[in-house]
């Protein structure tokens, strides 16, 4: 993933708390650019399932606000389609579709 | 028609004998028996059931002037209680093994003696067909059996309840050295009570439920701690939400002011540019073609555009200026400042942007930062604040007292 920041996100989370998890990790200073399926092996050995979270630093034109929507979707009024991702949404690979504003 | 009717009373009767007969064959045959209870148990007999030499093992249980007797008489009392708890507990257990194998030989029995009858008897498909009716309903009713009496589930409670019991019973055996005076027969007796109740179905339920529900506790603490140490971060609490928004309260109307700057100062130099392309064109023409008005409308457009870009410069300053502000604010707070350089370091920043960070820094410590320094430090290091907020709240009040008095 080439980006500034990547964020390992908890798969356990719903679509909305993901998609707010992102936004606050934006802190007005990143875009969120990609979302993509990962483990991470804790110093047990223990796998845990994340969705890792790629940024960029955007200092200005910012699309502060994120609405991630299930499937495929092309268009959304007042929005700009930022990506599509295969991610875990409670714990599941689903299909979404991000935009931001 | 009457034939038929006949025809199918016939069927009915030859099933049922057969029946009848598999069922004497194998009440005959069966051969388990509960072993007889040696003569020393036999409940008449013990001491147990002897309330006169209860009552006179208490006296002697609560004479202190010989402790050695008391404390003999205790433990024969404690003796004499477990055997009548142990008594109640095996008498319910066989009773409740007892009701359940005889229900099941029942439904065993029925179900083959009606499956064995379709195949024997010689009446028509009606009559087979009315034992096949007869059998589902000897099925059925077992199904509602086991579902309803639980007849699986008991096993796990009584292994639970002989569980329970063993623990309870260990603890008074531990104690039976111990003097009256330091282990009264009152504090045995209430112990023995709880060692009855560890041998109820309620209690088994309740201490089933207590320990399922604490192991899956554990579980899922032992999962978000793993998840932390991890560095995985989950739902944005409540600290974290408010953290976040204080911030883009105050820090939006910043960098949105300087955006717009930014825009005025660009479009500022464009219309200079153009003002100066349209005088210089337009003198480069011959004189006679000039025209004085457009080189005149041309200047004062570029003394307009030059008034702009003087306000959208100053007021890109004084956007700088409050960053800055807010940036030496942070470097001279103790709490704050040493979290300036873990900003570049923390997990997740990629090698290309930590590069970028430290110059940043770099470049502020120098007193000589560009408003994107200053945005950077002071969005990385609201990064760092709010993930701390939940662990942490100091650095998060710290920084929010800066914006607010530089708001």
């Amino acid at each position: 993933m080439d980006c500034d920041l990547v964020v390992e996100i908890d798969a356990a989370l719903s679509l909305s708390d993901t998609q707010e998890r992102c936004r606050v990790e934006q802190a007005d200073v990143y875009q969120l650019a990609q979302i993509e399926i990962g483990t991470v092996t804790n110093d047990d050995g223990q796998v845990l399932l994340v969705n890792k979270a790629c940024f960029n630093e955007k200092l200005s034109g910012l699309l502060k606000q994120l609405s991630f929507v299930e499937g495929s979707v092309a268009t959304k009024p007042d929005w700009t389609k930022l990506f599509e991702c295969d991610m875990y949404v409670e714990s599941h690979v689903t299909h979404v579709s991000v935009f931001g504003q | 028609m009457g034939t038929r009717i006949s025809s199918h009373r016939r069927a009915v009767s030859h099933a049922a004998v057969v029946t009848l007969l598999v069922s004497i064959c194998l009440l005959f045959a069966s051969t388990v028996r509960a072993q007889k209870k040696p003569p020393i148990l036999t409940d008449k007999t013990i001491s147990a059931f002897n309330i006169g030499e209860i009552e006179r093992l208490q006296t002697a249980a609560a004479e202190r002037s010989k402790p050695e007797e008391a404390m003999l008489a205790r433990n024969k009392l404690i003796a004499i209680t477990v055997e009548q708890i142990d008594t109640a507990f095996n008498e319910y257990r066989t009773k409740s093994r007892k009701q359940t194998d005889r229900l099941n030989f029942l439904f065993d029995f029925l179900e083959i003696g009606a499956s064995s009858a379709i195949s024997i008897v010689k009446g028509t498909l009606r009559a087979k067909s009315m034992i096949g009716e007869g059998l589902s309903l000897f099925q059925g009713t077992r199904s509602a059996f086991n579902k309803d009496f639980r007849f699986l589930e008991k096993q796990i409670l009584f292994d639970k309840m002989v569980a329970k019991r063993s623990a309870k019973l260990a603890a008074i055996y531990n104690k039976f050295n111990q003097d009256v005076v330091e282990y009264p027969w009152e504090q045995a007796r209430s112990e023995l009570r709880d060692y009855f109740f560890a041998g109820t179905i309620d209690e088994a339920l309740s201490s089933l439920s207590r320990d399922t529900g604490a192991e899956a506790v554990t579980a899922e603490e032992a999962l978000i701690r793993a998840k932390e140490e991890a560095g995985i971060v989950g739902k944005v609490t409540k600290l974290e939400f408010d953290a976040d928004a204080a911030f883009t309260k105050i820090i939006n109307p910043i960098t949105t002011a300087n955006e717009n700057a930014e825009k005025s100062l660009n479009k500022a130099n464009e219309d200079i540019a153009a003002a100066e392309k349209t005088i210089k064109d337009e003198k480069a023409k011959p004189a006679a073609e000039q025209v004085p008005a457009t080189i005149t409308a041309a200047e004062q457009a570029k003394a307009t555009a030059e008034t702009a870009k003087t306000a959208a410069t100053q007021a890109k300053t004084k956007q700088l200026d409050k960053m800055k502000a807010i940036y030496n604010q942070v470097a001279d707070n103790p709490t704050l400042a040493p979290m300036l350089t873990t900003i570049s370091t923390g997990k997740g920043i990629q090698p290309r942007q930590r590069q970028k960070i430290e110059d940043s820094l770099k470049n502020a410590s120098e007193n000589n930062g560009s408003f994107d320094d200053y945005q950077r430090i002071l969005g990385n290091l609201r990064r760092v604040v709010v993930a701390l907020v939940n662990k942490d709240p100091r650095p998060n009040e710290e920084f929010q007292k800066i914006l607010v008095a530089n708001q």
